[in-house]
């Protein structure tokens, strides 16, 4: 867990921008690598020929399968095909199949692979790809060592991917696509309505909602999907990351009966009761608001990761003016509020793959700055790697990480027992709804989880 | 009787083999769904006690519930009220008859995203703009994915979806009635529901028994639906089925141990719920070969 | 003067009996025909109601044919549903043939054995067949849907076909034999095709059960374009387009999936129903 605190803390450093690169000690993971290599050739001998073949390179033509998160209709997957042809024709007899499986992927990643499907390459964010580890996939720290991936890859990106290693220093993801949650905002909206100072306490945002709801518009709408990332943020700002974690996986029902608990269901039913979230909230199914309110510009805020300026491109047109700002700092809280949440989508390859060296050659192709490059060009990502410069609409990100000064995860947390969250979303949609009131909430979340 | 092997080799092995396993696995913790039976762990009724004290597994069972009582009255009055009104003598009866049918023959997936995307959507959907239109603004405030109504939101589609088929065999079961029962009937004087009721009514109890043991088992099942209104377990849709899915096959983003002993657990008593639902059906609507 | 009422009762009855029917059916038809005009406008006019306003964008249709399979889709998904159909059959057909006319120890065992497995959940069912094709390194592979479509379907088509075989005289396949014919050749010579009605009932009411199926095949045929069957390939474009908020492609992509089988359905609706009628009144 502090691995992973740290590496937070370090991807923070690495995504703000012109921070000098420096390679990581190589020698001893690389040891750490040989020695997995071997465990794994042991457990599994009937893998073997494939591998020799794939290393001595025969003139057969090799085919790695690339299971892609993204669909073939949206932006990051038509610059992936761009790399995907460069590296075919530097590297002549691989040829590259790309699944574009969608996001849907990630519920049936581990099934897929159970069952015995060829994927040499998966793709997935920071919480759901860690839960495959080295049960499915391979310690690529003696094929990336030396390579210009490694030399290319920022430190504080390359030690946030390593936190995420069952050891907690080798390679077994490649860091593909950080981004930062905060709370959007639409400054045309914000300049209209005369606010000027971002809010840094509780108060002050409800002062700036209320200059906003004076002006029209909703101040603040959100999905059902991303309600997590924001009550999480909420909670995890006064007490911390661990604590969430815990929360997320207490059956007793104990952790529950926190007066923390209370005082987010108040806080956030405060925000409901004065008319600062859209009508909407609590009933809206991912992507409604955010494309029907939050895109269309008749909400103004919307708590979101870095994706969302490419998401919604088609919908705001060019001219939409991205603001992004702290969460404000709710009473009591354990960090300032120029805390923002983050977190990294990866590459893994997997156990089984028989050409691991053209896998990360095609990763490193991926992490180039030409392919870097596009990426943040076309489809609006912050990279991986440094000295490319952010797109327009993420200039605010950008300024947003400068001023920041500590970090954690999404969500405020990266464990959570699926029946538990049930619960506590299904309750917590309630609360933004109006049918609950805080204690109302508190109780059914504790009856539930019992 | 040799044309009787790949039909018995199919069944034995598709059926009755998986059956007993599935039981096995339900009183074993597995460490994966692959692993082989020397690797399970034998809990007892672990995995049905945890499920029974699960409140996810409560609202799921109160979910069929509902979806198998309130849906399963709707649809069998509607779709009796169109097979009746088919066998009445309206004019492009078979016109009629496909067309209602047609919404079965539409997967269901393109089926729930109309309703969710346009005939529930809080923009521009279709009940918004119709109940403002006709003055209902109480109706047309209603956002049927608010969890107030997400639930109802789903059974109004699930229902309008199954409603043609169910009228189908309402009808196959009204045209078997001889007609003249039907036309002493009317020189006796009596009206429509007069002749639904003592004529009609009686000799459908068969097809009306088919009818609801079909209900039941469509809603034990029930699944598609749930997971098309809600792609992320939602305790407000959550079924059985869903649950079961859910355990077994996981969702890689919420960090779900893939429980494959729990998962059988559940599909255990799935199929205890068909089999009540069978014996209380015979024994509630007797099968009564009725001669006419 | 009573009797007057009574007729004009029954007369604004008869008007009155056609509005469900109109209600239900126009409900659809609105429905589908809105989609039908958002697949042809662009998203933001989908969102501010202004469909069509600039025009027709056939490009909906083009982008959503260009990024998906939509013609694997359609490949798949017949397949799956065409193979097992005729599968079933062979199957079927020959046990419900000897259960029908043949006496023989443990035939009402087999007989009810049939009926108990027709109403076995197949949730029941599904976890250790999954962990086979896990093992054989099925799972992936379309084979998975044939072959659990055919299965699933055999003891239900058997016995539907045992009643049937019932009612079809065996006189001349009796003939037959007596002439030297062996069995199985009077049984596919002669018996089956007397029996075709009741094959052609009950294959349509299978079709329409395996080709929108969906917990199988979110299963078994998920993730990878190749092995994604119609309702699958449909999910999949819905994702997509909800991530890059494209609502115009989205409903692009329900009108090429529905319009098929609609079109379809136009043509073989007589026979479908009566399809549909004849194999599920007595499920």
């Amino acid at each position: 867990m502090k691995m992973k605190k740290l590496g937070t803390l370090l991807l923070t450093a690495a995504m703000m921008l012109g921070v000098a690169a420096c390679g990581g000690d190589s020698r001893e993971t690389t040891e750490q690598g040989n020695q997995k290599q071997e465990e794994n050739g042991q457990e599994s001998g009937q893998e073997d020929p494939g591998k020799e073949a794939g290393q001595s390179g025969d003139g057969e033509e090799i085919v790695l399968t690339y299971w892609a998160q993204w669909s073939e209709n949206e932006t990051q997957a038509s610059v992936l095909k761009d790399a995907i042809a460069r590296f075919e024709e530097a590297h002549a007899g691989v040829k590259v199949e790309v699944n574009w499986a969608g996001r849907d992927v990630r519920d049936i990643l581990r099934a897929s692979l159970d069952s015995g499907n060829k994927i040499d390459i998966v793709e997935g964010s920071h919480d759901n790809l860690s839960l495959l580890g080295e049960e499915y996939l391979m310690d690529l720290t003696t094929y990336v060592a030396g390579t210009d991936l490694e030399s290319s890859i920022s430190a504080g990106m390359a030690s946030f991917a390593k936190s995420y290693a069952p050891d907690g220093k080798s390679w077994y993801y490649i860091p593909a696509q950080p981004f930062v949650g905060a709370f959007f905002y639409n400054k045309e909206i914000f300049a209209e309505a005369g606010v000027e100072a971002m809010p840094a306490t509780w108060e002050e945002f409800l002062d700036c909602c209320q200059k906003i709801k004076d002006a029209g518009y909703d101040p603040i709408t959100v999905d059902d999907a991303y309600l997590p990332a924001m009550n999480g943020h909420y909670l995890a700002m006064i007490k911390g990351v661990d604590w969430v974690n815990q929360l997320f996986t207490d059956k007793t029902g104990e952790l529950w009966s926190d007066p923390a608990i209370l005082q987010m269901a108040v806080d956030f039913d405060e925000l409901r009761e004065k008319g600062y979230f859209a009508q909407t909230v609590g009933s809206n199914v991912f992507p409604a608001a955010q494309n029907g309110e939050f895109a269309l510009g008749t909400a103004a805020m919307y708590y979101n990761g870095s994706w969302l300026p490419n998401e919604v491109a088609d919908i705001t047109g060019d001219e939409f003016q991205w603001g992004a700002m702290f969460f404000p700092a709710p009473e009591g809280s354990e960090y300032p509020y120029t805390t923002y949440t983050t977190g990294c989508q990866f590459y893994g390859v997997t156990k089984d793959c028989a050409y691991p060296e053209e896998a990360v050659a095609l990763l490193a192709e991926f992490t180039s700055a030409t392919t870097q490059q596009a990426l943040t060009d076309q489809a609006q990502c912050i990279p991986v790697i440094n000295d490319v410069v952010l797109p327009q609409n993420l200039v605010c990100v950008g300024e947003l990480m400068e001023a920041g000064t500590d970090s954690f995860v999404w969500c405020g947390c990266s464990q959570e027992d699926p029946e538990i969250r049930a619960i506590f979303n299904d309750a917590f949609n309630e609360l933004a709804a109006g049918l609950i009131d805080p204690n109302g909430f508190v109780e059914k979340v504790q009856s539930g989880v019992k | 009787m040799g044309a009787l092997g790949p039909a018995l080799l199919c069944f034995l092995v598709m059926f009755v083999y998986p059956l007993i396993r599935t039981v096995m696995m339900s009183f074993h913790c597995l460490p994966s769904i692959s692993s082989r039976s020397a690797d399970w762990e034998f809990v007892g009724l672990k995995n049905y006690t945890s499920l029974f004290t699960s409140s996810v597994f409560h609202s799921a069972m109160g979910n069929i519930l509902k979806i198998w009582l309130i849906g399963g009255v709707a649809t069998i009055v509607l779709a009796l009220l169109f097979a009746v009104i088919l066998t009445s003598g309206v004019k492009w009866k078979r016109f009629w008859r496909s067309a209602i049918y047609l919404p079965n023959t539409v997967s269901a997936v393109a089926l729930s995203t109309m309703w969710l995307q346009y005939v529930f959507h809080n923009k521009f959907g279709l009940l918004k703009q119709l109940s403002s239109a006709v003055g209902l603004e109480g109706l047309a405030k209603i956002n049927w994915t608010s969890p107030q109504y997400l639930f109802w939101g789903m059974l109004i589609s699930y229902v309008y979806g199954c409603v043609g088929y169910f009228m189908l065999i309402f009808l196959s079961g009204i045209e078997r009635i001889p007609r003249d029962l039907y036309e002493s009937a009317i020189l006796d004087g009596a009206g429509s529901f007069k002749q639904f009721w003592h004529i009609t009514f009686p000799l459908i109890r068969g097809v009306f028994r088919t009818c609801v043991t079909l209900w039941t088992i469509s809603s034990v099942n029930f699944f598609t639906w749930a997971k098309m209104f809600s792609p992320n377990i939602n305790v407000k849709t959550v079924t059985p089925v869903y649950l079961l899915y859910n355990k077994v096959f996981g969702e890689a983003n919420t960090g779900t141990v893939l429980d494959a002993g729990s998962g059988a657990a559940l599909g255990v008593l799935v199929a205890l719920l068909v089999l009540a639902a069978h014996l209380i059906m015979n024994r509630i609507l007797k099968e009564e070969e009725l001669e006419y | 003067m009573k009797k007057r009422r009574k007729i004009t009762g029954r007369r604004v009855l008869g008007v009155l009996r056609y509005i469900p029917l109109i209600l239900w059916v126009l409900f659809f038809a609105v429905a589908f025909g809105w989609i039908l005009l958002a697949s042809f406008s662009t998203t933001r006019e989908i969102f501010s109601n202004h469909l069509l306003s600039s025009g027709i964008h056939f490009e909906n249709y083009v982008e959503v044919w260009k990024y998906n399979n939509v013609g694997h889709y359609f490949i798949n998904s017949i397949l799956c549903t065409g193979i097992p159909c005729v599968l079933i059959i062979l199957i079927a057909a020959p046990a419900a043939y000897v259960l029908s006319k043949k006496n023989f120890f443990g035939k009402k065992l087999t007989f009810n054995g049939f009926v108990v497995g027709m109403s076995v959940p197949s949730v029941m069912l599904i976890i250790p067949i999954y962990c086979w094709f896990v093992r054989a390194n099925l799972v992936g592979h379309l084979i998975t849907l044939v072959i659990l479509y055919t299965a699933f379907n055999v003891p239900y088509t058997v016995y539907f076909l045992t009643a049937f075989f019932a009612t079809v005289p065996s006189a001349l396949a009796e003939a037959a034999m007596i002439d030297g014919c062996s069995e199985m050749r009077a049984l596919w010579k002669i018996m089956i095709p007397m029996a075709s009605p009741g094959i052609i009932t009950v294959t349509i009411f299978n079709f329409m059960n395996i080709w929108n199926e969906y917990f199988m095949a979110l299963i078994f045929a998920n993730g990878n374009d190749k092995i994604r069957t119609l309702s699958m390939g449909l999910q999949n474009i819905i994702t997509s387009m909800t991530y890059t908020g494209d609502w115009a492609g989205l409903f692009a992509g329900v009108m090429i999936v529905f319009l098929p089988t609609f079109i379809l359905y136009l043509f073989l609706s007589e026979k479908i129903v009566a399809g549909v009628t004849g194999g599920g009144v007595k499920g």
